[in-house]
C-alpha cells in the first residue's frame, strides 16, 4: 500500500512540477517576448494560429491574469489572412490586453474573464493598423453573464485649448472641418491622434496644431489639464467608453498676441490636403466658446479649465508674448 | 439591389441632394444578404444619409459629392441593427481628395447630471460600470441609447435612469443643458465626431433628499443582469465631481451646468422636485 501510495503522490508531484514549470516558462515567455513570437512558442507550448482549411482563422492566447483560462482569437468570415494578422499584432489590440490587466484594468479582481475576441474588422492606414473593430465575450463570472463587449479601437488621442490674449480679450482658437461619422462641419479644438506607439501626446499636440492651425507652440507653455483628474481615473478622458477605446489627454495654451495674429488666423485654410484635411481656423472670443461647439473635447476642456482655476489649480501663465511663428 | 453571383452584394440609391449622382452601395466580403439589407434599411444608415442632406450637412453647399458607401460590419442587437460600421468615399469636388470617411454608427444617446441636495451639500448620482472599450470599471452619467426611432430622449433618459440607479425622475424637472447650445451647432454634443456618428443629449436634474437616500444609494447595485448590465450606483459630492470621473458626458455636463449658471441661464429649481425611489427597491420616498 505505501508503495503504491507513494508511487501515486510521486506521480502526482511530478504532475505538478511538470504544470508549474510549464505555466512559469509559459508566463516568463509572455513576459518577455512580444505577443507575435507566440507563433513560435506555440509549436513548442501548444498554443496556435491555425488555420482549418475553408474555415475560420483562430490563435490563442494566453494572459497572466488568468493563466489557465486561455483566449481565443477568432475571424469573421471574409477577414483575410493579411488583416487578422495585423489586427492581432496591431499596437491597438496590444494595449486593449493590456489595459484589461492592469491594477484598474477589469481583469484585476478576478470577476470577470476574457473567453475570445472575435475580429470583425481592420482599417489600414497603409501599412499601419488605423481602427480595428472586434468583440470581446466577457463574461461576468458570478452570473455567467456576458457584458456588452463590441470596441472600436482607435487608440489614443490629443486636444489643445489655444486661448490667445489680445487687447484684453480672450480668444479660443478652433478648427472647422467636414467630419463623415456626424455629416457636417463641426467646430473643434485642435486635435490628433497618437500615429505611434511612443505616447508622445505633448509633442503629438504641439505638431497637430502646428499642421492644423499653423502656429508653432512651445511646448513648455502646454499645461496639461487631464493631470488635474484623480489617478484613479487614468488621468484621460474618455469620449465614448461605451463603444469605443478613445482615451484623450487635453492640454492648454495660454499666450499673448498682437491684434494682427487675431486677423490672420481667422478664416485661414490648412490641413495636410494629402490626407484629405480640410481645415479651416476659427477664433472665437472664449467667453462665447461653451455655447458654440458641439464637440466633447472643447466642452470638456472647459470643465477642466474653469474648474482648475476656481480652485485655485492652475500654474502662473508663463510670462510675455507667445513666442510662436504664424505662416 | 443587384446581387451577382459569387460577388460583392451591392445596390445604389439618388440621393435629393445629389441629383445625377448616384450612390453605389456596396458590401465587403464576409458580409451576409441578410446583413446587408439590414444595413440599409436600418434607422441608422437613413439618420445619416438624412444628417449628410440637411441645411448643415456635407452635401448643403455642392461642395462635397458621396459617390460610394462600403459596409463593413452590422452588429445585431436582436432584431435590430445596434451598431453599423462602414466607410463612406465622400470627395472634395475642387481638390478630387477624398474625406476620411470611416463610421461606428450607434446613433443618439441621452445622460442625465442628477445634482441632489442634502443637508446643504449637493451630490452628483453616477453609474459604475465595466466598459469593455476602454478595458475598466468607470465612473460616468446615467446613460442610454435611444433604442427606437422615437426621438424621445427625456423619456429615454427617465428610463435609464430608473434602471440604472432606481431613481424615478420627474420628467418636468428635468433641463435641458444641450438646448443651451447655439443652434448652428444643431444642439447636442458629439463625443468623437471623428469616427463615431454619436449626438447625446444632455440633461440636468436637480431634488432635496433626505441623508438617508444619500446613504441607500451609495453601493447600490443595480442594471439589467439580463443584458449583462452590472451597475454599481455612486453618489460623489458635486465640488469634487470634476476630477473623480474621465466621463465625456459628466465633464460636459459640468461645463454646460457651470457656464448656464454663470450667465443666468438656468431656470430656477422647481419648487417641490420630486424624485422618487423605484417600488422594487424600497419603499416609495416621496421628497420634499
Amino acid at each position: 500500500f505505501s508503495l503504491r501510495f507513494t508511487l501515486s503522490m510521486l506521480h502526482k508531484s511530478a504532475y505538478v512540477v511538470y504544470w508549474s514549470v510549464l505555466s512559469l516558462a509559459k508566463t516568463m515567455a509572455l513576459l518577455l517576448q512580444p505577443f507575435m513570437s507566440l507563433k513560435k512558442l506555440g509549436r513548442v507550448f501548444c498554443t496556435q494560429i491555425s488555420a482549418q482549411s475553408s474555415s475560420r482563422l483562430t490563435h490563442t492566447i494566453n494572459l497572466p491574469s488568468q493563466l489557465g483560462q486561455p483566449v481565443q482569437i477568432v475571424a469573421v468570415p471574409g477577414l483575410s489572412d493579411s488583416d487578422f494578422r495585423n489586427a492581432i499584432e496591431s499596437s491597438l489590440f496590444k494595449h486593449w490586453l493590456k489595459n484589461i490587466q492592469t491594477e484598474t484594468g477589469m481583469l484585476s479582481n478576478g470577476a470577470t474573464s476574457l473567453k475570445q475576441v472575435l475580429i470583425q474588422g481592420v482599417d489600414m492606414f497603409g501599412k499601419r493598423v488605423g481602427f480595428l473593430k472586434f468583440r470581446a465575450d466577457v463574461i461576468d463570472k458570478e452570473t455567467g453573464n456576458k457584458v456588452p463587449g463590441i470596441v472600436f479601437a482607435r487608440g489614443p488621442a490629443v486636444a489643445v485649448l489655444i486661448l490667445l490674449e489680445s487687447e484684453g480679450k480672450t480668444y479660443a482658437v478652433l478648427t472647422e472641418q467636414v467630419r463623415v461619422p456626424v455629416g457636417r462641419l463641426i467646430l473643434e479644438l485642435p486635435a490628433g491622434m497618437l500615429d505611434d506607439d511612443k505616447g508622445d501626446f505633448v509633442g503629438t499636440a504641439v505638431r497637430e496644431v502646428e499642421e492644423e492651425i499653423g502656429i508653432s507652440l512651445n511646448v513648455n507653455d502646454m499645461v496639461d489639464l487631464t493631470a488635474f483628474l484623480d489617478p484613479s481615473t487614468g488621468c484621460r478622458v474618455f469620449p465614448s467608453p461605451g463603444g469605443c477605446d478613445e482615451e484623450i489627454s487635453l492640454f492648454l495654451y495660454r499666450g499673448h498676441v498682437g491684434k494682427e495674429i487675431i486677423t490672420q488666423l481667422q478664416g485661414k485654410e490648412t490641413g495636410l490636403r494629402e490626407h484629405g484635411e480640410l481645415i479651416k481656423v476659427h477664433v472665437v472670443p472664449y467667453d462665447k466658446l461653451w455655447h458654440m461647439t458641439a464637440d466633447a473635447k472643447a466642452l470638456m476642456a472647459i470643465a477642466l479649465y474653469e474648474m482648475a482655476k476656481r480652485g485655485g489649480l492652475m500654474p502662473p501663465p508663463r510670462s510675455s508674448s507667445a513666442e510662436f511663428s504664424c505662416h
